[in-house]
């Protein structure tokens, strides 16, 4: 553990600026073309958008940890850490540290600005952690349901281009910034099923006063699936290469 | 004395290539052993198998003692790695690289800054230590690499073709530390495709080829396989150069080669009197003559059947 962190903290040092500077970009990006649509419709801007904003900066930290975990790998760094009497343990909790910390570095800009906007934990702050903690859970788990393809692909710019063909629709199509009343009605059954709906659903019950919590079960089902899937996916990812690096 | 390093009848394929197939060689404590071969001869392979990376298909490795299928653990705080890749943090420095490093090692804070500023020295990385990796040159990322893998000194290294695109100076700072290293008592295991490098630094050399070791012994040994010292021939002006051939071969001399460059195998000091002599008689002025041992990149080329001959030609007599 001390050594994953020693890993990754050093990294993380260096990309607080490009953090604080993504996740505006993400948000007024996003809110500015948003704003006028959703309050014509009667949603309150404030309160709808920042969760939307939270599970999409979610999935990039997924695909920044495939990416990280792809260039680690065609890079040597991880064929090196298996040769060193380390636990291999640690070298994939040194990542998923990394990936927390780096999620709870956007979180903490996201909601700031959230906060600007009239966003507010309207359920105190015992929901506010249980908010924040199910974000982070939410992108580990993505970062982990991943991890596979970063352990596979040939070139890290690969994994990279895949994740967005298949993150960024995938946000669109929930609930995240748009009711799933608006999608025609066939595509609805797929949004209603999407882990970024359960996400995005839970995240509002959790901060918006009057909300069902139900979400929330769904949602961290869907964390323990992502995991367990993943989890396993990875560790055979990890294995195989053992048998086919040359 | 055990051998440090021990490979018995090693054996992988990849799926339906076959990667190593019946290799075996040993290494001793305070020794180099050079795996000397092209691309995709099997020479990393090897490597990884004997650094628990890869698992062999057959075949009993043993390194400092331990099984490296059974006791992975114990090989692996036995070995330091040197890959063909230069496996760095690409966003941290030099130092911190050495430092990270040195921490994931069970080094503490005070003992790895310390470690990483001895490195740093003896690698001669003083210049890039405290830029990021990103923008360091081939020649102070692969110094740096070499650096990393000896944080903790361990009494087996393996160095994958360690000095592969390296420019001179670079090449002679990795070659002092190797022969450093190998005084201090640890056993090496070097894989290289570069003849030079393997004459240079090897003890004992093993050719592989597709898989297979088709050599092996001292450099020196090596050497005289090929036989005797080979004699060369360079008529400068053109029109004579076929003359002089068909005269060395009238006169009974084993001639080869093009015209520009005639050679004599298993050649003599008998043979150098000859071809001075026919060439005389012939009426050819200016000629070049060599009588010289053959060359690593000779013994390697004819052993892999690779036909032309690219060799040095040291000015031993000249007509």
């Amino acid at each position: 553990m001390l050594s994953g962190r020693s890993l990754r903290t050093a990294l993380g040092a260096r990309n607080i600026i490009a953090t604080v500077i993504n996740s505006m970009l993400f948000f007024f990006g996003f809110g500015v073309v948003l704003h006028g649509v959703l309050t014509a419709n009667g949603i309150r801007f404030g309160q709808f958008f920042p969760p939307a904003i939270v599970v999409l900066t979610m999935g990039f930290v997924a695909m920044g940890s495939a990416f990280a975990l792809a260039t680690d790998r065609t890079g040597g760094l991880l064929t090196r850490c298996r040769s060193l009497p380390i636990r291999s343990s640690a070298v994939i909790a040194g990542r998923l540290v990394a990936d927390a910390a780096q999620a709870v570095g956007y979180l903490v800009v996201l909601i700031a600005a959230g906060l600007v906007f009239g966003f507010r934990f309207e359920r105190g702050p015992l929901y506010a952690l249980a908010f924040l903690a199910l974000a982070v859970l939410f992108g580990v788990a993505l970062a982990v349901a991943v991890a596979p393809l970063g352990l596979r692909a040939a070139k890290p710019q690969a994994v990279g281009s895949i994740l967005f063909m298949l993150i960024l629709p995938s946000v669109y199509l929930s609930a995240a910034f748009v009711p799933v009343t608006s999608f025609p009605g066939w595509l609805q059954t797929v949004v209603r099923a999407s882990p970024f709906t359960a996400e995005v659903q839970a995240l509002r019950a959790l901060s918006t006063g009057g909300l069902s919590l139900r979400p929330v079960l769904y949602a961290s089902a869907w964390i323990a699936g992502l995991l367990v899937v993943g989890g396993l996916l990875a560790t055979r990812a990890w294995r195989r290469e053992g048998k086919e690096i040359r | 004395m055990t051998p440090m390093i021990q490979v018995e009848g090693l054996s992988k394929r990849f799926g339906a290539i076959v990667a190593v197939a019946d290799v075996s060689l040993s290494a001793e404590a305070g020794t180099v052993v050079g795996l000397l071969g092209p691309n995709g001869a099997g020479k990393t392979t090897v490597v990884n198998c004997l650094s628990t990376l890869v698992r062999p298909d057959a075949g009993k490795l043993t390194v400092a003692g331990f099984d490296v299928v059974g006791q992975a653990a114990d090989v692996r705080a036995s070995i330091a790695l040197t890959g063909q890749y230069a496996a760095l943090d690409e966003a941290l420095t030099g130092r911190e690289n050495l430092v990270l490093f040195g921490r994931l090692q069970g080094l503490g804070k005070a003992e790895a800054q310390t470690r990483a500023g001895e490195l740093i020295e003896r690698f001669d990385i003083g210049a890039s230590a405290d830029r990021p990796v990103r923008v360091a040159s081939g020649g102070e990322r692969r110094r740096l690499d070499v650096a990393v893998s000896q944080v903790v000194e361990r009494p087996v290294l393996f160095l994958d073709e360690p000095t592969t695109g390296l420019d001179p100076r670079s090449r002679r700072t990795v070659w002092d530390e190797v022969r450093r290293l190998r005084d201090n008592g640890v056993a090496i295991l070097l894989t290289t495709q570069y003849l030079d490098e393997a004459d240079q630094l090897a003890d004992r050399i093993l050719i592989v080829d597709s898989g297979q070791v088709i050599a092996e012994g001292t450099p020196a040994e090596l050497k005289a396989k090929l036989g005797a010292s080979v004699c060369e021939v360079r008529v400068a002006e053109p029109s004579a150069r076929a003359v002089a051939k068909t005269a060395l071969a009238a006169a009974g001399l084993p001639v080869t080669g093009a015209d520009d460059l005639l050679t004599l195998p298993g050649a003599g000091m008998g043979t150098l009197g000859a071809v001075v002599r026919c060439l005389d008689t012939t009426g050819i002025q200016d000629a070049e003559i060599n009588l010289r041992h053959p060359t690593l990149d000779e013994v390697f080329l004819t052993l892999t059947g690779n036909g032309s001959v690219a060799a040095e030609h040291p000015a031993a007599v000249t007509a």
